[in-house]
């Protein structure tokens, strides 16, 4: 169980211009300023939930990782996890989460991967015959069978991301927190970690805590999403809800043979930019199948494909929604 | 007290694997040992005939002999050799480690964050220059001509592991103060100068520096005093001094680390 009540973390950030004048400068007087890169953030979790923890770069996602984790004081606030308090880093603590970031490194880097499995073994003190079953396990898991005995830099970034998995749920551990697991992943590196993720928490019924940037990791393994951006927390409930409250229309694009009139568009949806072969619109999401069958009867269509909006976009919607709302609250407080 | 026991067994364990492991990687570059050998044998020498120079109108400098000169000159390079073997791997790669997040690794795992920045690395092929320091130290002492008892080559060898233990406390408490500044590149330099400030023994500085080296920096109990402990110059409650100031350092610099740990801000992203 994960309860977070009023979390902020704060960063005093120091700034300076460009040039060297201004680096003498700064030599002896430095201009600083306080980021809230968290503020006032509050949530519960229970086990064996999967939560997509979601927002733009910046946001203060990693920054509520880390403090969930352990490796940062938080300025204000309380975190419980299991029951601890996390930064005072307790062992017994420390044994029962991991902490995953993508395109970060905790393998030996000129060693076979196995060899950073066994420190993980003796860090952990996971005995011999439990080491065994939790190694076929991953191994099975994430097609690990050929990489163990690879040098880690020889690895592949796909193959490189699912030995780092490995290393971090060797002592099974009871809650993930996983920050951008996919990044720079391809389609197929995507899936094998998706399908990972949620056959690990199925099996042991371990809470997940992720991040990521790809809208389909975060629809694939949770059903819940916390939304953050600029420190604060913007949304926490139903994915579905989200996706149906925020971004209601799906974009449909579509590729002609000839051109034709820029105005031909509009009759299907609201254009996002055209050039009179190519358009992109978007279409209410009820209407997305009706669209693109009239499309296809009507156009002399190439290529057409329909896509969710991104997540950036979706959550651009929330965010932008949310600073109208609460301009026209102060308005209407004035 | 048994998971203590069980505790202690792990970080053995652990540091066997690390040390491993980096032996095996380390492997892979045998050429490193055979220049290390060449280059080793040769600084040495040099370092030898070097403080010659000294002597060749006067038998003693300062009240030190040529012989006694050796052991320190032996010592210093043992030390230094210490240095780059154990604590300059670790340092160098403290900025790499918070830049690069490893540092975030570290810290989630459930083994004291200390030993983990502290042992993770060791430099395979430095273990030469203890080895062949030790033996200028021992050639020095016995050309001394002095009274050579199992008694008084432990208290030396007692002396010279809290030269070693001190020398680690400087280097943590210079570790966490890098950790803010992210940038542990000049502070290995500045270890590296301590060092080699106990090349001579601290009675040939004088006035100012002098003090300095006796009382408010460590210098004189790295190489000087070990020395006279073997000499027979001075006795076991130097031994005992020297063992004190390595506890209070090593609280003090764990201390440091925590603190520093608190303020950790961490890679960002």
């Amino acid at each position: 169980m994960i309860e977070v009540e009023g979390l902020a973390r704060h960063f005093r950030v120091s700034h300076r211009d460009a040039g060297l004048g201004s680096s003498l400068k700064a030599l002896l007087h430095r201009r600083y300023e306080l980021v809230r890169a968290v503020d006032d953030v509050s949530f519960r979790i229970d086990d064996g939930e999967v939560v997509g923890f979601l927002g733009p770069n910046g946001a203060g996602k990693t920054t509520t990782l880390k403090c969930l984790a352990g490796l940062l004081y938080p300025t204000h606030g309380t975190v419980r996890v299991l029951g601890f308090t996390p930064n005072e880093r307790r062992a017994e603590f420390l044994s029962r989460i991991t902490f995953v970031m993508g395109q970060r490194n905790q393998l030996f880097w000129d060693l076979p991967t196995i060899e950073s499995l066994r420190v993980n073994q003796a860090i952990y003190r996971i005995g011999d015959t439990q080491f065994k079953e939790s190694l076929d396990e991953l191994v099975d898991l994430l097609g690990l069978e050929p990489l163990l005995t690879k040098q880690v830099r020889m690895l592949s970034l796909g193959e490189r991301m699912r030995c780092e998995l490995a290393a971090g749920l060797l002592h099974r551990p009871d809650v993930l927190f996983l920050d951008e697991p996919t990044l720079g992943l391809d389609v197929r590196g995507q899936g094998a970690v998706r399908s990972f993720i949620a056959e690990y928490n199925q099996r042991h019924g371990a809470t997940v805590l992720l991040t990521s940037h790809y809208m389909a990791d975060v629809t694939s393994l949770a059903k819940r999403v916390v939304l953050i951006d600029h420190g604060v927390l913007r949304y926490d409930g139903d994915l579905a809800d989200l996706v149906e409250q925020a971004a209601p229309f799906r974009l449909v694009t579509v590729t002609l043979s000839d051109p034709v009139e820029s105005g031909v568009f509009a009759g299907y949806g609201e254009v996002i930019e055209s050039d009179g072969t190519h358009a992109v619109m978007r279409v209410p999401r009820a209407a997305t199948r009706d669209v693109a069958s009239r499309l296809l009867a009507e156009l002399p269509v190439v290529d057409v494909s329909i896509e969710e909006p991104s997540i950036e976009d979706t959550m651009r919607t929330v965010f932008d929604q949310r600073a109208t709302d609460a301009v026209s609250v102060d308005a209407a407080r004035e | 007290m048994t998971v203590q026991i069980r505790s202690r067994w792990r970080y053995r364990r652990l540091l066997a694997i690390f040390w491993r492991n980096t032996l095996a990687t380390e492997m892979e570059y045998r050429v490193n040992f055979w220049s290390n050998l060449v280059l080793s044998t040769f600084w040495l020498g040099w370092a030898a005939l070097g403080i010659r120079v000294y002597f060749r109108f006067t038998t003693s400098v300062r009240g030190w002999t040529y012989a006694e000169m050796l052991i320190v000159v032996g010592l210093f390079f043992a030390l230094n050799g210490v240095r780059q073997a154990l604590i300059t791997p670790n340092l160098a790669r403290m900025t790499e480690y918070v830049r690069d997040g490893t540092l975030d690794f570290l810290l989630t795992k459930p083994v004291n964050s200390q030993f983990m920045v502290s042992f993770r690395h060791i430099g395979v092929f430095n273990w030469l220059d203890p080895v062949l320091g030790l033996i200028l130290a021992f050639t020095g002492l016995i050309a001394t001509d002095q009274p050579v008892t199992v008694g008084s080559i432990a208290l030396f060898l007692g002396a010279f592991l809290c030269a070693i233990v001190i020398l680690y406390a400087v280097s943590l408490a210079m570790m966490s103060l890098s950790l803010r500044s992210v940038s542990s590149e000049g502070v290995d330099d500045l270890l590296q100068g301590l060092v080699e400030t106990s090349r001579l023994p601290v009675q040939i500085y004088r006035g100012a520096l002098r003090t300095v080296f006796s009382v408010v920096l460590p210098v004189a109990l790295f190489t000087t005093v070990p020395t006279q402990v073997a000499l027979g110059q001075r006795g076991a409650a130097w031994v005992a001094l020297a063992a004190g100031v390595a506890i209070v350092a090593n609280v003090v610099a764990s201390a440091l680390w925590r603190v520093a740990l608190r303020g950790y801000t961490g890679a960002s992203g």
